[in-house]
């Protein structure tokens, strides 16, 4: 039924007729740091330095393109495509992609915080041009010509003074088959055909028309449903289940019973639900209260004990006059939802061999590889993984529960695909979410209002527990017979971090100290989501600084040009400001604008949003009139892919900043569902207006995650100033304003 | 019985169109179509908010259609109503209309020819409007782009396709003279007063009629139908099973949803959809109205109520062997097509308070049951999908009763089946 | 067995009458379009026309469909082309990931069946129901609007 699963694992390397046949690249190696003597490498062209590991020139006149990042809806496929053909030299149409795939492409580590293009965009710029370099050569042999004054036009070389050849034509046997130089350079911007333009994605027309595109659809034959029943809380221990009549419901194959985690496997996907269902029913558990509850998330996080607190800058004034004023404000930002619309997927099969292969929508395939290979207890030689695309995740959602989920219930039912999909609550109530902080921010101003010290204190869980090949950081693994232990979350240090991504202002101020307190005990489950800590970081600087504006009564641009000097960030703003008409815009009543800015970690892209509101005092409810994004993301190789990013970021952050929070009491999440979720419907999205700022030559910068930090605050800052109130407590929902102008 | 009753009514009708005979409408003469009137903006502007207190647009524009350029289906127990196109277009709509045919037309229900309107279009209740307010309508509607979009026939039965008729009609119900403001009252009151009574015209939907689709004189405001909804009793008639509040009526009025009433759904949305446009303090008037004039309830009694609803709508399903058979069908399909948000922490309006289970009959449940809702502007995340496909006949009705009997104390709806059978029919 | 119209074929099957119409389409009938997202009606990402209505497919027992006719986004296409409005999302790059797009375009068929010529927030309201995580909401209406101009 799927074609795509009608290609096993060998099949699909004789499947496919390409010229550089030899396929004996050692991937498992690959990802090894390289030796010190060796040139660096453009991107992650420095791990995975065969250019054949990455370029395959096909004899059926198509290029197959090999990446370790994959596609989660932001494009990467088509952006990385597009490079290709530009340095190839060839049509757009001839590139094929092979993505996440561990036993076929690079190992790129996961498609993670806006790295995709900064790190596989420049590997595949430099393994293109080497390839078309290596090309150039094989048609000087050849033809007897020298490579100088040699033209390419789609894949058609033409030597100075006559005699052509095609790339399908030249025998390329192992010629791609050796490691890169550095030496070969890149085309200027200026020769770039596709590069710089918008150029339809190529995911999109299937998905469109009922093609094949998700894993979800994908069904292989023989294929079973499995479903796996969770207990009723965090830490409940299964105390007995009689499960003797769910095997006896119709379809139902196995009942799985480890330690406590259950699970059924069925003929049909209803009969699974069914049998999971009956099986919940029927299972009794020893429940804990042991939760602070959702309101009461923001005490708990200011009293935890803190694992660790990391001094993530200090860099305190030297000398000067004493501040006159000493201001405070304290913000939360609750728990998130990575809230993918499609639930969570996986297809697992044991073949005879003693190989797992699975289809994941992972954004960390080789990571997630080898954190089931130890669960299974098996040689990572035993487990493939795959990657097929899902549900937009925005982060590391269940995707790779499921794939560890599928992986467990294929070693009992050897042959068989088995699938699983989790239900709506079970997504909802297991995801991880994006944890809940608490920034205290204070500063010291002289006379004038300007900052002379600056404190930021994050208080925070943490933000990290992707499986990075740990198998305890697998739902189900914990609850096994023999548990995987949970290894304690890390926070990264500079210059990414995770609770203190963005925690350092990109303000110059006299002195400026972040102090993290970093909490590592986890009343919800938690890991990386959109951005990580730096929604909460830019939220809660970009209203402080606001309130710092305000008080000092400067304009809030103005206020943060005075701390800006980066260039390119001050460009950001005041782009954003002049687009939205910041500086004639004229108050109305129950109307207010704002602005927040922010450079994704201090080192991506730029971003600076403006907005109007309109607050009704009566209903509490905010209205967004409009909103004005300003982009900065370096090279921009297709323009409607930064600017589909730049929206929907910000479209996911009103939704977050307006209506967002993960409610809990003392025993279990009750944030089950879309109703007991509620997101942002059509008729509350704005008009929005993205306007990029074009860097051609310089390095691509991430896209993904700019927006949700300046949207945030762009909001917060614009209902101050509709309404004279100040909130720094997330979500701004209808109840809490009405309160708040109430008060 | 109906029969009898409506065929005397008939005969009323007959015997009063003898005396209308006499008082045959003159046309007044037609205004030049070109050039185009000028008005002072600040009179079009109070011309729009009244069109949009009036939610002129609701009849008056189809969807897709050029605003005002009419072709919107009524449907009246008499047939189907087609409203017109009121566009400043010469041919087919009112560019040749001067101002006095304009307030003729609003008043007296005569066109500019001198025929009979029907009294689908609530000139029983524009006759109330002030002259003042007038002109601002028709300066607004003189300013609007013309459309050119013909009539459509009315589909209407013997002997209501007979326009003469209407003019016995308004012989008989047209109760003419603008509002009289009430002196022991307040401005505001009276200005809300003759909002709700007037341009307004809730008790065209809000008021029970008589066999001859005019308004019953002593029970205004007392209830209703349109389109096959219940409008409930509104202010004196007011019944909710938690009393309005000012809040609560404003909420509702203006963003179609109270989170102790419910969502302005079926012909209301399109009503609060316009309020939203208007000023708050015009619809703070007419709540001023309408709270003032309704039954005066214990305090206590409300939060009781409220607090009841939300027990009994969030604690599970019915005490045993209190359903029969075709209610516990309904239960089992309420759990799996309705539970899963209408429950505790889902944000709705426990159903118990809201005015479709407590209708006296079950046409509205039926309709967002089969149709779905579109929410009003002000709710949007209000959504409900349509379960016409998804559900059969059985199952609608067995669903009706069961919630019936869950929320409301109320006797039995007997008109479930027929409800099903008409909105098949209707698709 | 059960038997309807899928996409103007025939079609028979012989699964149990409580099973969901999205699990049938998609399990036993090779339906790709028709996603799962909530099994509770509340996303719309499984949204199909059934007669005409646009019907949540994962609250829908088989048994309610029997002798109706079922298009999905498949369905929509002409003579193996994207329709008009399924163009119109490719031409104005309507979705991200794209897992709720197929409800959307069926939600949004349903609309234009109705209304032809709707207004930005006649598409709005029209699509509340329909959730998208992504922020691809502009997109999406801008290319309803642009099928309806395209007529």
């Amino acid at each position: 039924m799927d074609d795509r699963m009608n290609v096993n694992r060998r099949g699909l390397l004789k499947g496919v007729g390409f010229v550089a046949l030899a396929f004996a690249i050692p991937l498992e190696s690959s990802a090894q740091a390289p030796a010190t003597e060796k040139p660096r490498l453009p991107g992650n062209l420095n791990t995975t330095r065969n250019i054949s590991a990455w370029i395959r020139i096909n004899a059926d006149k198509t290029v197959t393109l090999l990446i370790g990042k994959v596609e989660l809806g932001q494009g990467i496929l088509t952006a990385v495509a597009q490079i290709c053909a530009d340095e190839l030299d060839i049509d757009f149409e001839r590139v094929q992609l092979i993505s996440g795939d561990t036993m076929q492409t690079p190992n790129e580590g996961g498609t993670t915080g806006s790295f995709s293009m900064p790190q596989c965009g420049p590997a595949v710029r430099q393994a293109s041009a080497e390839a078309r370099k290596i090309m150039l050569d094989l048609a000087a042999e050849k033809l007897g010509k020298p490579t100088d004054g040699m033209t390419v036009k789609d894949g058609t070389i033409s030597a100075a003074g006559g005699g052509s050849v095609t790339y399908w034509d030249l025998s390329v046997g192992k010629a791609l088959e050796r490691e890169a130089t550095g030496q070969v350079k890149p085309k200027p911007a200026s020769e770039y055909r596709y590069v710089g333009k918008s150029v339809g994605r190529i995911d999109i027309p299937a998905k469109m028309v009922g093609g094949a595109a998700f894993i979800h659809e994908m069904r292989p034959k023989g294929m079973l449903f499995g479903q796996i029943v969770r207990p009723p809380t965090y830490k409940a221990k299964l105390a007995s289940v009689d499960v003797a009549p769910i095997e006896k419901m119709p379809g139902v194959l196995k009942v799985v019973r480890n330690g406590s985690f259950l699970a059924v496997i069925a003929q049909r996907d209803e009969q699974a639900n069914a049998a999971a269902k009956a099986l919940y029913d029927a299972a009794k558990w020893d429940v804990e209260k042991a939760l602070p509850g959702a309101d009461g998330m923001q005490d708990w996080l200011v009293n935890a004990k803190p694992a660790r607190k990391i001094e993530t800058l200090k860099k305190p004034r030297a000398g000067g006059e004493p501040a006159v004023k000493t201001v405070e404000a304290t913000y939360y930002r609750p728990y998130q939802m990575h809230a993918s619309i499609g639930t969570s997927c996986a297809i697992a099969t044991l073949d005879a061999d003693g190989v797992t292969s699975v289809f994941l929508h992972s954004q960390t395939v080789f990571e997630t590889r080898q954190a089931i290979a130890r669960m299974l207890g098996v040689d990572l030689a035993k487990v493939r993984c795959q990657h097929v695309q899902g549900a937009g995740c925005y982060g590391h959602n269940m995707a790779d529960d499921a794939a560890a989920d599928a992986a467990l219930l294929a070693q009992v039912m050897p042959g068989r695909p088995v699938r699983i999909q989790y239900t709506r609550e079970g997504e909802h109530r297991w995801e991880p979410y994006g944890s809940a902080m608490v920034l205290k921010a204070k500063a010291g101003v002289d006379k004038d209002g300007n900052v002379l010290d600056w404190d930021l204190d994050i208080y925070s869980t943490p933000h990290g527990t992707r499986p990075g090949g740990q198998p305890g950081n697998f739902l189900s693994a914990q609850y096994l017979e023999k548990p995987f232990a949970m290894p304690t979350p890390a926070n990264n240090g500079a210059p990414n971090f995770s609770a203190d991504r963005n925690g350092i202002a990109l303000y110059d101020f006299p002195g400026q100290n972040v102090l993290t307190h970093f909490i590592t005990d986890m009343p919800l489950r938690v890991s990386s989501t959109r951005g990580l800590g730096a929604y909460g970081n830019v939220f809660a600087i970009e209203s402080f600084i606001d309130e710092l504006a305000r008080a000092a009564n400067v304009d809030p641009v103005e206020y943060r040009l005075r701390y800006l000097k980066d260039e390119r960030a001050r460009d950001a703003v005041q782009k954003a400001a002049d687009v939205f008409g910041w500086s004639k815009w004229q108050k109305r009543e129950g109307r207010g604008r704002g602005i927040g800015f922010a450079r994704y970690k201090n080192t991506a892209g730029y971003c600076a949003v403006a907005m109007e509101v309109e607050v009704n005092r009566r209903n509490g409810r905010i209205r967004v009139l409009r909103a004005v994004a300003s982009a900065d993301s370096g090279h921009i190789v297709s323009p409607d892919g930064v600017i589909n990013q730049i929206e929907g970021g910000l479209i996911q952050s009103l939704s977050w900043t307006l209506k967002e929070e993960v409610k809990f009491d003392d025993t279990r999440v009750t944030s089950d569902d879309w109703a007991s979720y509620p997101i942002l419907t059509f008729s509350e999205v704005p008009p929005i207006e993205v306007v990029l700022i074009n860097r051609p030559g310089t390095p691509f910068l991430g896209t993904g995650e700019a927006s949700q930090g300046p949207t945030g605050a762009a909001l917060a800052n614009a209902v101050h100033d509709a309404t004279g109130v100040r909130f720094r407590r997330l979500p701004l929902t209808p109840d809490r304003v009405r309160a708040g102008l109430s008060a | 019985m109906g029969r009898l009753i409506f065929f005397a009514s008939a005969l009323t009708l007959l015997a009063a169109s003898f005396f209308a005979y006499a008082l045959r409408h003159a046309e007044l003469p037609a205004r030049a179509a070109l050039p185009r009137p000028v008005f002072p903006a600040d009179l079009v502007q109070r011309g729009e908010k009244l069109a949009s207190l009036g939610a002129c647009a609701a009849c008056h524009t189809r969807p897709g259609a050029a605003p005002y350029s009419g072709g919107h289906g009524l449907n009246t127990p008499f047939g189907v109503i087609y409203s017109t196109n009121i566009t400043p277009e010469a041919e087919t709509g009112i560019g040749l209309w001067g101002e006095d045919a304009f307030i003729r037309a609003m008043r007296e229900g005569i066109d500019r020819r001198g025929g009979m309107l029907y009294p689908a279009f609530p000139y029983d209740h524009y006759a109330k409007v002030n002259d003042a307010d007038m002109k601002a309508l028709y300066a607004y509607f003189s300013t609007r782009q013309p459309a050119r979009a013909q009539a459509k026939t009315n589909e209407l039965s013997f002997p209501f396709n007979i326009r003469p008729l209407l003019a016995a009609w308004s012989l008989l119900f047209l109760e003419s003279g603008p509002y009289k403001p009430d002196p022991t009252k307040s401005v505001k009151w009276n200005e809300g007063a003759y909002y709700v009574e007037g341009l307004g015209h809730c008790g065209a939907c809000h008021s029970p009629r008589n066999a001859l689709g005019a308004v019953k004189a002593d029970a205004r405001l007392a209830g209703g139908d349109a389109d096959g909804w219940h409008a409930p009793g509104i202010g004196a008639h007011a019944k909710a099973p938690a009393t309005w509040t000012r809040d609560s009526l404003t909420n509702y009025l203006i963003d179609g949803w109270d989170e102790n009433h419910g969502l302005a759904a079926g012909p209301m949305t399109a009503v609060v959809n316009h309020l939203a446009k208007i000023d708050e303090s015009m619809v703070d008037a007419m709540v001023e109205y309408l709270i003032d004039t309704q039954p005066k309830p214990d305090a206590g009694e409300r939060t009781k109520v409220i607090q009841l609803a939300r027990d009994r709508e969030f604690s599970g399903g019915a005490p045993a062997g209190t359903l029969s058979e075709n209610e516990s069908r309904g239960e089992a399909i309420f759990a799996r097509a309705c539970a899963n948000c209408h429950k505790r922490g889902g944000q709705t309006t426990p159903l118990a308070l809201g005015a479709v289970m407590n209708a006296p009959h079950a046409g509205n449940l039926i309709a967002i049951v089969m149709k779905g809702v579109q929410p009003p502007t002000g709710a949007p995340e209000k959504s409900m999908p349509r379960f016409a496909q998804s559900l059969k006949d059985d199952d609608i009705i067995d669903l009706a009763t069961y919630m019936r009997k869950r929320f409301t104390q109320k006797p039995a709806w007997t008109d479930a089946p027929q409800r099903v059978k008409d909105m098949r029919a209707a698709k | 067995m059960i038997a309807f119209k899928l996409n103007d074929k025939n079609v028979q099957i012989d699964v149990p009458a409580t099973a969901p119409l999205l699990a049938v389409l998609s399990n036993d009938l090779g339906v790709n379009g028709t996603k799962f997202g909530c099994g509770k009606s509340q996303c719309g990402a499984c949204a199909v026309l059934v007669d005409g209505d646009p019907v949540r497919s994962c609250a829908t027992q088989i048994s309610a469909v029997s002798g109706r006719s079922v298009v999905t986004l498949e369905g929509l296409t002409q003579n193996g082309k994207p329709s008009k409005l399924q163009q119109a999302f490719i031409d104005e790059q309507a979705a991200q990931c794209g897992y709720c797009v197929s409800g959307m375009i069926i939600q949004a068929q349903a609309l234009l069946d109705r209304n032809p010529n709707p207004s930005d927030s006649e598409v709005r309201t029209a699509l509340n129901g329909n959730l998208c995580r992504c922020g691809a909401h502009n997109r999406i209406v801008r290319a309803v609007l642009r099928a309806a101009k395209e007529g």
